[in-house]
Formats: C-alpha cells, sequence, structure tokens
C-alpha cells in the first residue's frame, strides 16, 4: 500500500470515531429543564389523596404533632409554601418567619426519604434525592380545610445519554476502507471527491443511529413523565383546575444541526489530508521533535494565556451570554448550537445615528479622531523633542532627557487622576492659568468637546516620550556623514531635514507608530480615569463602551461581540500597515 | 537514602493527618483600621477553636465583587466572604451564595439593629448574616457650626452664611453629581428607583423634584462646589473650607486630626418635612455556594456576628456594627459618633439588591451630572429612564 493511502485510511478512522465520540457527548447534554410548578386554584382537595405515597416513605404529617401544632398556632392563613427539595428553596407566605421554621422541618423530614421513581433501565439521572429531582405536593388541611399546599419544586435538569453501537461502528469502518481502497484502484482521479462523499454519509449514518437511540429513550422518559403526572391527576380526583406541564423534547433537530457541522469540518480537514498538509504537518513535527519538545512549555503558556482566552471571548461573543445565564454549566451551554447566533453584531451594526453618543458608530468615529490626533501629537512632539536633544551643543542633555522621559514613567494612571484633578472647575491649575490670563474657567467634563480635549491633553503627556525615545535611537544611528554630504551639495537645513532625516527616520518610526495606535485605539485607563466616558457617554471609546456593558450590565456576550469587532478593526489596520512598513524596509540598503 | 525518604514522608503523613483540621477562607475588602479589627476577630477564633481555622485575605474593594463573580461558580474562591448586600441579587441569580435558612437554628433577626437583617433578604430567603450597617450621615466641623441644622431650609441659610467661592470656602460639600449621594434627597421626597414589581421609576414626578433641589443647591444657592469629587470633600473638610459635609462612616479616617467635627442625622427636607433617606448598605458575611465545608463555614459566620467580635468590630475598626447589644455597652453608647450611625439607619432606605440595580447607576449618574450643569431634571430623567429600560431589555430582562 502507498504511503498516502495509509495517511488517507487512518485519518478517516480517526475522524470518524473521533466524531462519534464528540457526538456522544454532545447528545448526553441534551437535557430537560424540569422546572415545574403545580399551582392550585380554588381546588377542593380530598384530604388524603397524597398521604399514601408518602407515608410509605416514612412521612406523614398527622403523625407529626409539633408541625401541625405549628401550623394551627399562626393566625394568619398560610396559602402557599413552595419547597424545593434540598438546599435551595424559597418559601412564600404572608407569614415568614413561621413559614421559615415550618419548611426547616420538612426539610427535615426530607432527608429521610427516598424516592420511589429512582433509576430505570432506559434513563439515567445524575442525581440523589437528596439533591432535589421530583416535584411533589402536600396538601396542608387544617380542620378539614384547605389552608394551602406544599409544593417541592424541581429545578435540576436530566441528562441523557445513547451508547455508541460498537459493533455499527466496526461494520461501517470495514466497508469504508474497503471501498476507500477500490476508489484508489479503479477511481484515482475523482479520489478525492468520492473519499469526503463517502466521509459524510458514514457520518451520517452513524449519527442517526446514535439519534435514534438517543429518542427512543427520550421517548420512555416523556411517556414515564406523562404518566407519573395522570397519576397525581386521579389520586387528586381534579381534572380541570391543575394544570400539569407535559415535557415533550425531540432530538432530531439537534441532530441535523451537528450532522451538517460535522460534515463541514470533516470535509476542510479531509482536504488537508488529501494535499498533503497534515502528513507534512507531522512529518516536520517528527523530525524536529527535539525542538518541538523544548518550546512545549512556552507552546502551553501561550495557548493557555492568549489563545484559550482569545478562542473563549470569540465563542461567547456570538452567544447571548448574561447574567440570566451565567449560572447554566457551561459545557452544556457552548455545546447548545441554537445559543449561537449573530445577533449581537447585527444589534451593535444596524442602526447609523451619528446623534446617539451611545451609538456605534459614532463611538468608533470618535475612537479613530481620537487615535488619529493623539498619534500626530506623540509624533510631532516627539520627534521635536528628539531633535532638540540630538543637538550636540545642548548642555544638560542627559537631564532633559531623564525630565522627558518622566511621563512615561510614571504609572499612566496616577497621571490620569493628576491630571483629571488639574482639570477641576474652581480649583484645577489650568483654569487658575486661564483666569490669570483674563479667559472665563470652563468646566471641562460637562462639555463632550472640552472632555475630549481634557482626555487629549492627558493621553498626549502620557504618550510623546515613547515617540522621543525611538525618534532619538534612530536619529542617532544616522551617520554623520549624509550630512556632511548634502552639507557639500549646498542644501539647508530644512532641506537635509526632509531628504536625510525623515527618510531615514520612517523605518524606525513606523513600527513604533503602528503600536501606538493599537495603544492609543484601546486607551482604557486615560477615558476611564480623566473623563469617565462622560459627559453622557461621548468621550467613550470602543474598548470602554465594552467593559460598561460586561461589568456594569453584564452582558458579556454583547460586550465579547463589541470587542471581535475592535479585534477585527484593529486586525484590519495591522495587515494594512504591514504592506507600508514593508515598503519602507529598504532605507538602508 | 530511599530509607530515609521513605521515613520523612511517612512523618510527614502522620503529622498531617495529627493536624488535619477544616480550614475555612474568608475574604474580606476592609482596610485601616476595620482590617485590624477582623484580623483580631480572626486570631480569637483560630485561639478559641481547634478543629476549624479561618484563613483571612484582604482583597482590594474595587476588584472584589467581579472576582467573587468569576471565582465562586468555577469552585475556586473563599468558603465565606464579607461584602454589602447590593450584589445579593446577581449573586442569587448566578448560583454564588448559598441561603442560610437551614443553617439558622432561631430567630436571629432580633439581634441585629433595626434594617440591619432585611436587605440580606432575597428572594424571601436570608443569604447573608449582616456585621456593619452603613449609610451617609451629615458631618459638621464644630469649629465652624455650633448646632447641626435640622431643616434644610436651615441648612440652607446656614451654609449661605459661610459660603465664599473667592476664598474657597463652601457651606456644604458631597458629592453632589453622584447618584448615591444624591439618593438621600430622591428617597427624601418620596421617590424610589424602583417599584413594587422592580420596574424602574427613576423619573417619577417625587424624583424629579428631589433633582430640582440637587441642582437649585450647587445653581440657585451656590453652597456646594462646582465638579464635587470624594477628593474635594476630604480637602476642603480638613482645611476648615466646609462647614459641613455628607458623607459615610469610611470618613472618619480621612479626616485631619486637627479637624474638630461631629456628626448628626441628615435634615428634614422643608418641602415636604419628612427626614432625608440616605441609602443604606448592609454589609454582611456570606457564604460560597461552593463552599466544602459548610457547616464549619456557618460556624465561623456566627462567630464574626456574635457580640464578641461584634464589640472589637465597632470599638477597633469603628464599624456602626449591625449587631445590637454592642450598643448598649458603655464604650459604644459613649462614642460621639456611632449610636448617631445606628439612628440614621432607621431613616434610610436598603439600596435595592436586585441585579436590575447595576443598570441604573450609569443613566442615573449621567441624568444628575447633567442636571446639576443646568439641564431639565424632568428631561434628564425621562432620558436616563428610558435608557435603563433599553438596557434591560436588551439584557433580557422583561
Amino acid at each position: 500500500m502507498k504511503k498516502s493511502t495509509k495517511w488517507k485510511i487512518s485519518s478517516f478512522i480517526i475522524l470518524i470515531i473521533f466524531f462519534g465520540l464528540i457526538y456522544q457527548k454532545l447528545l448526553t447534554n441534551i437535557s430537560v429543564d424540569q422546572e415545574e410548578k403545580y399551582t392550585i386554584e380554588n381546588a377542593q382537595i380530598v384530604v388524603n389523596s397524597l398521604s399514601k405515597d408518602l407515608e410509605d416513605n416514612g412521612f406523614n404529617f398527622s403523625k407529626d404533632q409539633e408541625f401541625i401544632n405549628k401550623i394551627k398556632n399562626d393566625q394568619s392563613n398560610i396559602n402557599e409554601i413552595s419547597i424545593v427539595l434540598g438546599r435551595k428553596y424559597f418559601v412564600s407566605t404572608n407569614s415568614n418567619l413561621t413559614a421559615k421554621k415550618i419548611s426547616k422541618k420538612i426539610f427535615d423530614i426530607q432527608k429521610k426519604i427516598k424516592f420511589e421513581f429512582k433509576k430505570t433501565k432506559n434513563v439515567k439521572i445524575k442525581s440523589t434525592v437528596i439533591k432535589g429531582k421530583y416535584a411533589f405536593y402536600k396538601p396542608i388541611i387544617i380542620k378539614g380545610k384547605f389552608k394551602g399546599l406544599v409544593i417541592v419544586k424541581n429545578t435540576k435538569e436530566t441528562f441523557f445519554k445513547a451508547n455508541f453501537s460498537s459493533t455499527f461502528l466496526i461494520f461501517t469502518l470495514i466497508i469504508l476502507v474497503g471501498l476507500l481502497i477500490l476508489m484508489e484502484i479503479f477511481l484515482p482521479k475523482y479520489q478525492m471527491i468520492v473519499g469526503i462523499a463517502l466521509f459524510a454519509i458514514s457520518i451520517l449514518m452513524i449519527n442517526n443511529n446514535i439519534g435514534q437511540k438517543l429518542q427512543k429513550n427520550v421517548d420512555s422518559w416523556n411517556i414515564q413523565k406523562q404518566n407519573l403526572a395522570e397519576n397525581f391527576r386521579t389520586k387528586l380526583g381534579i381534572t380541570n383546575q391543575i394544570s400539569l406541564p407535559k415535557t415533550q423534547i425531540t432530538v432530531s433537530q439537534s441532530v441535523k444541526v451537528w450532522n451538517i457541522s460535522f460534515i463541514l469540518i470533516g470535509t476542510i480537514l479531509l482536504l488537508l489530508v488529501y494535499l498533503n498538509v497534515v502528513q507534512r504537518f507531522f512529518e516536520t513535527l517528527y523530525e524536529y521533535r527535539e525542538a518541538y519538545f523544548y518550546i512545549l512549555p512556552a507552546m502551553t503558556g501561550v495557548f493557555l494565556l492568549v489563545f484559550f482566552p482569545f478562542i473563549y471571548g470569540i465563542l461567547i461573543g456570538f452567544t447571548d451570554y448574561n447574567l440570566t445565564n451565567f449560572s447554566t454549566n457551561l459545557v452544556t451551554y457552548f455545546t447548545n448550537i441554537s445559543n449561537y447566533t449573530f445577533s449581537n453584531f447585527i444589534n451593535i451594526l444596524k442602526v447609523f445615528n451619528l446623534h446617539d453618543y451611545n451609538n456605534f458608530y459614532f463611538t468608533l468615529i470618535h475612537t479613530i479622531v481620537w487615535t488619529v490626533l493623539n498619534l500626530f501629537f506623540h509624533v510631532t512632539i516627539g520627534v521635536a523633542l528628539a531633535l532638540l536633544l540630538n543637538n550636540p551643543r545642548l548642555k544638560g542633555r542627559t537631564f532633559f532627557k531623564i525630565l522627558l522621559i518622566l511621563p512615561w514613567a510614571i504609572p499612566n494612571y496616577i497621571t490620569s487622576l493628576i491630571w483629571k484633578g488639574m482639570f477641576h472647575k474652581q480649583f484645577g491649575a489650568i483654569n487658575g492659568l486661564l483666569q490669570t490670563l483674563g479667559f472665563q474657567p470652563i468646566s471641562w467634563f460637562t462639555q463632550a468637546h472640552t472632555a475630549f480635549i481634557a482626555n487629549l491633553v492627558t493621553n498626549v503627556w502620557l504618550g510623546f516620550p515613547f515617540m522621543m525615545i525611538i525618534a532619538l535611537g534612530a536619529l542617532q544611528s544616522i551617520p554623520k556623514e549624509l550630512y556632511e554630504a548634502s552639507a557639500i551639495d549646498g542644501s539647508t537645513k530644512w532641506q537635509s531635514f526632509w531628504t536625510v532625516t525623515v527618510p531615514l527616520l520612517r523605518p524606525a518610526m513606523i513600527p513604533a507608530i503602528i503600536l501606538g495606535t493599537i495603544w492609543t485605539f484601546n486607551q482604557f485607563n486615560v477615558i476611564y480615569l480623566v473623563s469617565g466616558g462622560g459627559p453622557d457617554g461621548a468621550t467613550e471609546l470602543l474598548i470602554t463602551d465594552a467593559y460598561k456593558m460586561a461589568f456594569e450590565q453584564y452582558r458579556y456576550g454583547y460586550a465579547a461581540a463589541y470587542c471581535i469587532i475592535i479585534f477585527i478593526i484593529l486586525l484590519g489596520y495591522g495587515s494594512f500597515t504591514s504592506k507600508i512598513s514593508k515598503a519602507t524596509q529598504g532605507a538602508y540598503e | 537514602m530511599k530509607k530515609r525518604i521513605f521515613v520523612i514522608s511517612l512523618f510527614s503523613l502522620m503529622l498531617n493527618m495529627l493536624f488535619s483540621q477544616t480550614q475555612i477562607v474568608l475574604w474580606h475588602s476592609y482596610r485601616g483600621a476595620e482590617k485590624t479589627a477582623i484580623n483580631k476577630v480572626v486570631a480569637n477564633f483560630n485561639a478559641q477553636n481547634k478543629d476549624v481555622k479561618i484563613k483571612a485575605l484582604a482583597v482590594p474593594f474595587d476588584a472584589f465583587p467581579d472576582k467573587i463573580t468569576a471565582a465562586i461558580p468555577r469552585g475556586k474562591g473563599p468558603d465565606i466572604f464579607i461584602f454589602a448586600h447590593d450584589r445579593i441579587g446577581g449573586w442569587v441569580e448566578g448560583n454564588v451564595i448559598e441561603p442560610l435558612d437551614y443553617y439558622l437554628d432561631d430567630d436571629i433577626s432580633e439581634n441585629f439593629v433595626e434594617g440591619a437583617y432585611k436587605p440580606m433578604v432575597y428572594n424571601e430567603s436570608l443569604y447573608g448574616l449582616p456585621m456593619a450597617v452603613k449609610s451617609i450621615v451629615l458631618y459638621y466641623n464644630t469649629d465652624l457650626l455650633k448646632n447641626p441644622p435640622k431643616t434644610t431650609d436651615e441648612m440652607i441659610a446656614v451654609a449661605k452664611k459661610f459660603t465664599d467661592p473667592k476664598s474657597g470656602k463652601y457651606g456644604l460639600v458631597y458629592e453632589n453629581a453622584n447618584y448615591y449621594y444624591n439618593a438621600c434627597w430622591m428617597q427624601g421626597f418620596g421617590g424610589r428607583v424602583f417599584d413594587k414589581n422592580n420596574h424602574p421609576i427613576i423619573n417619577s414626578p417625587e424624583c424629579v423634584r428631589s433633582f430640582q433641589f440637587s441642582q437649585d443647591l450647587f445653581l440657585k444657592d451656590k453652597i456646594v462646589p462646582p465638579e464635587v469629587s470624594n477628593i474635594l470633600v476630604t480637602t476642603l473638610f480638613n482645611e476648615n473650607k466646609a462647614a459641613m459635609a455628607i458623607s459615610g462612616p469610611w470618613f472618619r479616617g480621612e479626616i485631619a486630626k486637627n479637624i474638630h467635627y461631629k456628626v448628626a442625622l441628615l435634615p428634614i427636607i422643608s418641602e415636604t418635612n419628612t427626614r432625608a433617606l440616605p441609602f443604606m448598605s448592609s454589609e454582611g458575611v456570606m457564604m460560597s455556594a461552593k463552599s466544602k465545608n459548610k457547616d464549619a463555614a456557618f460556624k465561623v459566620m456566627k462567630y464574626l456576628v456574635n457580640d464578641e467580635s461584634a464589640y472589637i468590630m465597632a470599638k477597633i475598626g469603628k464599624q456602626p456594627v449591625a449587631n445590637k447589644s454592642v450598643y448598649s455597652h458603655k464604650d459604644i453608647a459613649d462614642d460621639p459618633f456611632l449610636p448617631i450611625f445606628k439612628k440614621q439607619i432607621k431613616y434610610s432606605i436598603p439600596m435595592p439588591s436586585i441585579p436590575q440595580m447595576t443598570f441604573v447607576w450609569s443613566p442615573a449618574s449621567s441624568a444628575i451630572n447633567a442636571v446639576i450643569n443646568g439641564e431639565s431634571p424632568k428631561k434628564a430623567l425621562d432620558k436616563a429612564e428610558n435608557t435603563v429600560l433599553k438596557n434591560l431589555k436588551a439584557a433580557g430582562f422583561k
């Protein structure tokens, strides 16, 4: 057998087993939200309707004299006590504390109960009774009158499992491999298309096999559930007043979705195999195994610290992950494909309104203007100062250099807070200066444009030293001979600046500007601490907006979508500028 | 060599077994005097108990709620922690904290000062044992002002006399553009943040009137300095340039030693003849839903709020403790401040603990900021109400 055929066949086998296992795992997470509440309105309940069930399990209200007395002593009417088995419960009644004590009593009794509906053959229930599984209720009868209802409420999910049929799998695999080998011999031209088609068919077959099994389990659960409800109805002798919910779920919908996504992913992977990408990857991995072994710790670190949060953020961005579903099991939530939509992106991008400070496009334009203006001042001030400092005739150059680096060396939140104080309307230094010059004091943070200026001034102060240092380094590396040569050619100082200094500064400055742009685009500290995004969100950047979505409103999904958009913008910018910087690489050549 | 290693490991194993005890991790965000006090309480507990030990960890206040929200659902984080009640709603919905009803043996509500216990209840379950109750009061400089004003008219009159913007002197300093501080007027006028159905009503006529009042204090009466920040309040008060300040118990630690001051209840609002009602936060110890030693954790919680600990928290930590019996102790009853703080709790409203509250802060603060600077209260509050409703809807609340 040829080497490439071996690769193909083994990758087919691996892929099918892999997808089969994933599929099985995913289907396990199909769950039924069992939250049910049985309500009774004007119901005339037969006193001992449910008692037998409970008495069999050692739960007896009539014998529990203390409990009855407590209810009797309570002067006010108890309308309803709802309890959830286990530690999670709540009580609602018009007399709070008494009911709480009663419910604690009930809880203590319930600890002893073993409920009859336990494990059955097909349905696996991952929980014990104490943690709360099944809803039941008990009327509270005082002197023959219906006074209330104890509701034991179930809030847990039920998980279903369907097992992988190994004989079916092996059978499919043998047929698949056989067909592949035949294909290799007789139809070598179309092997790629046929291979992928075969793969798709096997995935469909295996998935449907598991899906059917699961559907059977779910069906039997549904029937049991309905029987239980019917049982309650007949025991209570009530038909219409009590609505017992019917839980119906079907698997077929999710089977379809998973089939499509598996076939898509599988096709891409198979294409890589057919185009020899995978082979080459593993061959290099094997050839340079020592090298890869050495960088393994670093790679693990990068994966955990960079790629994992990155992928997690992207996943969240497509979901509506927020406070209301924060507590759901992460695996359950993220493997449920119906949670993924583009609605976050549509909601962010669909409204275009530049008069609304909170609109995405307003914030985007503000962010761009902010970045461009900042970079302009950073670079011009930085380069100008570098030119001054580069003058050998300047005395105390080191002193000035240290002085000018200071704004950069001090942590920027401290600087931001100092500037915020300096912009205070009455006690701030800036207004003090304006007043001595005869101007009216300005209330900096109450208008959008003055707040913007305050932010800008702060960030220019913070940003120019970096550009200055880069420019200074680049200036010192420009050979003096070039200036001499241009002087001999009769150029003025201005001319030699434009023809010698600027072109030779460019290769050093462009990477610094790209970096500076990304920093300024995401300059969280200054905005957050100086203007706080105010007034009314007018000076908000995209990143501070995203922060507020996530941590003030708990809309994690929406905020992540916001960040994805920021990422795409910066990625576009980065790839655009990398072309420009390539163009300047040749300056020294 | 091998033998030695074996012996050492066996020995350490035995040591481990001998001293195996339950460790309860406690997170708090106390600093300064309060931190000294809580450490003393923890040391006392550890000295008295052999089987359970507390390990206290101070976590910065700003990051505290987010850390709790992130760490506990992932199985990390403390067993118990101390925080104000206002985040309880979100934490209950997020399955972060444990209801305490089952651990309580009897009615403990009588052990606490009036109003301290209620904010810890959410969905009619108890989620924390209150340790301290904090609300804002009126601080006044006794060198500048002999008697505290009883009504707002009196307050404005007194403040006007003292105010002199040219030399930087003001009658009253408080963070007037901060919704939290402003709420004392809003609630005094009868306004509330939410109605009974948890629907935001921040643009009710009462709220509008109270915002008008705040605007007048600044624009018409001119007794409050512009752009008041936390630092400005402290600076002006410490330089004898402010006759009155409105702030909470935390302000005591910031006042310079040479300043003579007292605290008083917030004044009665003359317009409505009702007392100003600030937000009250009840600070309590809560239990992680993921704690592995819940019974031991509850034992620690009960210890933290008992008379002995509460006395230390009040005496050393200068905390307006929630424990009722401490106030009958001579040391605490003679304290010129703590009984006033306790009294103010009566005239206060617990800060809403429902998760919807976090959606109110930002738009409401924008509104008060605009109003202070001359915007019409009705217009600003209508806008804020709409923003809150829009954001709530987008986040999945009905």
